[in-house]
């Protein structure tokens, strides 16, 4: 069985998937990933559809996922540029040519305007001819998809997408193949969200679904000790860190200083507890663990920086953060240096009252 | 925990109910990037978590300061 820690999204996600076992048991469950698979192709073939036959075409070579990440800069283009020709068309329509760009400063940004000029010469059917053009390309700028008109199809494919990765996680951990922890970091903001807010929109879920996965499924990842709370610190701090000299820092991307919905420097710190624990880590959320998102170009720079930290720290593992559509996919490697501190397995009170009980 | 484990399972209810849980989920997304103006202490933190498990029964396994011969 191999120990992996999952971060609080992919949790949330489980919820679901375990909640269905509870009432129509394990039996079905694979029937349930199953449909929503379906209904994920159905959304890729609904998205696909909307890209359009010429974006189709032009890319047939990409795969869905490329596409979906290409469309956004190609449906922006083709507006601007037809939005572009619009413009030129109606001043020629007018009699009017391009003169000259004036540059101008909106609001500190600068902005180049181009100026036309009255041009007697152009006779009649060319500027009737500008006209239709500009009702022609009118038309064809409203039924284009934009890229806005994908964008809640987009976003709904991809929380389907996460959902049934942590769906056949869970299912796998159910099978015997997955061991699944999470840390105490993580778990503080689990709970936090079975308390409503006062705060729009507050995401909330019910506290016996999270006791139910937690307590029949997941093991928590704690510490007592001052020196391993200080070495978390440090190797959190490490992960947040640029790197200085060896290798080529282009490669290298330090993770943000983000924090988690509950206010905690939390990413850092759960990659750091992953670590020490020697567990791989897997999450929904590529952008903070793996990807350098400033740079449009695949990559994983900050899994590649958490990796270098690793293999330089005196009690770090080296195990590495997955997505979990890589863990699923079996694109990961298992943890080859071990780290530095002694895992033990600690009875909970309530474990412990109940053995008592049993013995006595 | 009451099973109904029965063959006639309302597949529309089931897809509903699972769609509904992604949109939890979409607002989850929204709020990880939003700070909070809450003062946070990692210690307290913890403690909370650790005292919710213990409550619940959760399984537990702990990094201990000896170090791994």
């Amino acid at each position: 069985m191999i120990n992996i820690m999952v971060d609080s999204c992919v949790f949330f996600n489980m919820i679901t998937y375990n909640n269905f076992v509870n009432d129509y048991g394990k039996e079905n469950l694979g029937e349930f990933i199953e449909k929503r698979v379906e209904k994920l192709k159905e959304l890729e073939e609904k998205l696909t559809n909307s890209f359009g036959d010429e974006f189709n075409k032009k890319y047939a070579h990409l795969s869905f996922d490329e596409k979906l990440s290409q469309f956004k800069d190609y449906s922006t283009n083709l507006e601007n540029s037809i939005l572009s020709d619009i413009v030129k068309n109606k001043h020629l329509s007018k009699g009017e040519v391009f003169d000259h760009k004036n540059i101008v400063y909106e609001n500190g940004v600068k902005v180049e305007k181009p100026v036309y000029r009255k041009n007697d010469k152009i006779p009649q059917a060319t500027r009737n001819k500008a006209r239709d053009e500009v009702k022609r390309l009118g038309e064809v700028l409203k039924n284009m998809t934009k890229y806005d008109d994908i964008k809640s199809d987009k976003n709904k494919y991809k929380l389907l997408r996460d959902s049934i990765n942590d769906g056949i996680i869970y299912r796998d951990a159910l099978e015997g193949k997955y061991n699944l922890h999470v840390c105490g970091t993580s778990f503080d903001e689990i709970i936090e969200h079975t308390k409503p807010r006062d705060y729009n929109g507050w995401a909330v879920w019910r506290k016996g679904d999270i006791d139910s996965l937690a307590k029949n499924y997941c093991t928590i990842v704690d510490t007592n000790s001052e020196m391993v709370t200080k070495i978390i610190d440090d190797l959190a701090k490490k992960y947040r860190t640029k790197l200085v000299g060896g290798g080529n820092s282009d490669d290298f991307k330090e993770m943000a200083e983000d924090i988690n919905s509950v206010g905690e420097y939390g990413d850092s710190k759960i990659a750091a507890i992953a670590s020490l624990s020697g567990m791989t880590l897997v999450t929904n959320n590529g952008k903070d663990f793996i990807f350098d998102k400033s740079t449009k170009t695949k990559n994983d720079k900050i899994r590649k920086h958490i990796s270098e930290v690793n293999a330089n720290h005196e009690y770090a593992s080296d195990a590495t953060v997955v997505s979990a559509e890589e863990l699923v996919a079996g694109i990961f490697s298992l943890p080859q240096k071990q780290s530095g501190f002694e895992i033990v397995t600690q009875d909970s009170e309530r474990e412990a009252f109940e053995r008592e009980l049993l013995l006595s | 925990m009451e099973n109904k484990k029965n063959s006639n399972i309302d597949w529309e209810k089931v897809m509903k109910e699972a769609d509904d849980m992604l949109d939890v989920q979409e607002r989850l997304n929204e709020q990880l990037r939003e700070q909070s103006n809450e003062e946070h202490d990692y210690n307290k933190q913890l403690e909370r978590a650790r005292k919710y498990a213990d409550e619940i029964g959760m399984k537990k396994v702990e990094i201990t300061d000896k170090k791994r011969k």
